[in-house]
């Protein structure tokens, strides 16, 4: 423990060979007088052992009397304590800094109970000490939305002996929601294992709402620039063609002759690509509509099965005409959160396609189902037994603008572009499935009534 | 000469046919309303079915002329001292300029509409390349 030998010690004063100037000798003069008169006595001290270390002892010494009750000799037992000294000048700067400090601390048992909070704690979360002592943090600061597996992601780190960070939304006792960074470092027993957890908590919430409306911001941008690439296209492709024709037949009407049946024919042309191209223009009015409302559009609480039966009716003629049959299971109380007439615009548009891409060789048969609650978010599934279309070859431009997958029937290819944009205007999404000469599926996802918000 | 138009707009077509017979009104001209119909042409035909020029639209339901490009492939042997291909689109698109150039059976690219200045180019230019259907 000292380092000397028994030889180097023997006739050597105890302070004189392990005391050095720095050493405190005060422990040691505090009971001297005791000592002395012979008492037993017992204290700490800092002392040096041969190389220079410095070492903390704890020294019980026990004078032995002779007959004439004068002092004769002292045992004196040195334990090595300078560990526990240590840990105890860690412990007492640990607590002097954590119970300054902004940040909320915890010291918790490794059942997660905890054991200490600091003023810092209360401070932020609201709970006092004793409020807090023996609730583990999840019961006392969690609420419905807490998601905690940006923890359990972490947590076999933790119990493995490392330090941990992770961000967690959690509620103050006043129930303001509030953004943590907590990082959480295992106190580990003797046996390697953790027997404590020190946490420390951050307050982030206006970083972590930044973050989110940044995040919210980069989508919006993103969307938009779809948006603008997706005007690029209509410019270059759908509302050049027309002006190419009509610019072309315009031409061509200055080299012929009037009075030529070809003059009449192009003329004829030169009016259909005019109009082709008011078609246009009308159809991307019809598309900003959609996106302006994006963001800002009327939600309101509506009834599917009504809907469906309204484009129903207004679809009756067709159908009636090609002898369709249509299967309607939607469940009458499913009740969804979205704009009314952008569903009824999607119902309608699903169905009248459902009429235009019927096989020929058999009757058309339709079946519209429901699935999921209002609460949970519903799914309604459009099923034809039509002609329906290649998936690898359509991949995933189905819901593009202005693309077709039918050479043989009219259409502008903008029906499903519509559909998809309306869905994601109320917040839903759209999938579909096909095989050629079976048949195609439209599945349609519609949010539930109570919208969740990050700043509610 | 004989000549093919692909394009999917009956519109676009019948100026490019009349613009086409303003200029020669002796070229024997064939339109296809999807690149599948010009290519079963070109496949059942033989040789007797290549066309000296063929114009062809990129942006078309079903099979684009992209796709068309590509299904061609395999009759490129036959096809590259015979026939000129001309993109004849009505979009302003850049990217296609570049794409172009990945397809050296594509002899070059006309915006709609094409115009009289056009149609002399692509003749003079078929004349000098020495390319021809009837070898």
């Amino acid at each position: 423990m000292t380092g000397y030998s028994l030889e180097e010690a023997v006739g050597k004063q105890a302070i004189n060979l392990l005391h050095n100037p720095d050493t405190d000798k005060r422990p040691y003069d505090a009971v001297r007088d005791k000592l002395m008169q012979g008492e037993y006595v017992s204290f700490e001290i800092q002392n040096v052992t041969k190389n220079g270390e410095k070492v903390w002892l704890s020294v019980q010494v026990s004078p032995t009397l002779d007959e004439h009750g004068e002092v004769a000799r002292f045992v004196a037992i040195q334990t090595d304590i300078t560990e526990k000294v240590k840990a105890q000048q860690e412990l007492e700067k640990l607590s002097l800094v954590a119970s300054k400090t902004n940040n909320g601390v915890l010291i918790t048992s490794k059942d997660w109970k905890i054991e200490w909070a600091n003023d810092g704690f209360t401070r932020l979360m609201g709970y006092t000490l004793n409020e807090a002592v023996g609730k583990r943090p999840s019961e006392l600061l969690h609420c419905h939305k807490t998601d905690k597996t940006s923890f359990t992601a972490v947590e076999a780190k933790l119990l493995g002996g490392e330090a941990i960070t992770f961000e967690i939304l959690n509620t103050k006792k006043n129930g303001e929601e509030v953004w943590l960074s907590v990082e959480v470092t295992p106190v580990l027993g003797e046996n390697g294992e953790p027997c404590r957890f020190i946490e420390v908590q951050t307050d982030i919430t206006a970083l972590k709402k930044s973050e989110l409306e940044l995040g919210k911001l980069a989508k919006d941008l993103c969307r938009q620039n779809n948006d603008l690439q997706q005007f690029n296209y209509i410019v270059s492709h759908n509302l050049r063609a027309p002006v190419a024709n009509a610019l072309g037949l315009a031409q061509l009407l200055k080299k012929i002759n009037k009075h030529s049946p070809l003059y009449d024919l192009s003329l004829v042309n030169l009016e259909k690509s005019v109009s082709q191209l008011d078609a246009v223009l009308k159809d991307m009015n019809t598309i900003l509509s959609v996106r302006d409302g994006n963001g800002n559009l009327e939600h309101e609480q509506v009834h599917v099965a009504a809907v469906v039966q309204e484009a129903l009716a207004s679809l009756q003629e067709p159908f009636q005409n090609c002898g369709g049959v249509v299967i309607n299971a939607v469940a009458e109380d499913l009740v969804v959160r979205a704009n009314r007439a952008y569903l009824y615009s999607i119902f309608y548009n699903l169905l009248s396609n459902a009429v235009k891409y019927r096989a020929e060789d058999r009757p058309l048969q339709v079946q519209i189902k429901s699935f999921g609650s209002s609460e949970e978010g519903a799914f309604i599934s459009f099923s034809d037994n039509g002609s329906g279309f290649d998936m690898s070859k359509a991949k995933d431009k189905v819901f593009k603008l202005y693309k077709r997958f039918h050479t043989d029937r009219k259409g502008r290819g903008i029906g499903l572009y519509l559909i998809k944009a309306h869905l994601e205007a109320v917040g839903g999404h759209i999938e579909v499935t096909s095989q050629i000469g079976k048949g195609t599926r439209f599945l349609i996802y519609l949010p539930k009534i109570e919208h969740e918000n990050i700043y509610s | 000469m004989k000549t093919y138009i692909v394009d999917d707009d009956s519109l676009s077509i019948f100026l490019t046919k009349t613009t086409l017979m303003l200029e020669n009104a002796t070229l024997d001209i064939k339109d296809f309303l999807s690149g599948t119909e010009a290519l079963e042409a070109l496949q059942s035909g033989g040789k007797d079915a290549i066309p000296d020029i063929l114009f062809l639209d990129l942006n078309m339901p079903g099979m684009d002329g992209w796709e068309f490009l590509d299904a061609i492939e395999p009759l490129i042997p036959e096809l590259y001292d015979r026939c000129s291909i001309y993109i004849l689109t009505s979009s302003l698109d850049t990217s296609d300029t570049v794409k172009i150039k990945d397809y050296s059976i594509v002899s070059g690219l006309i915006h709609k509409p094409i115009s009289s200045e056009d149609i002399e180019l692509v003749f003079s230019q078929h004349i000098l390349s020495g390319k021809n259907s009837r070898q």
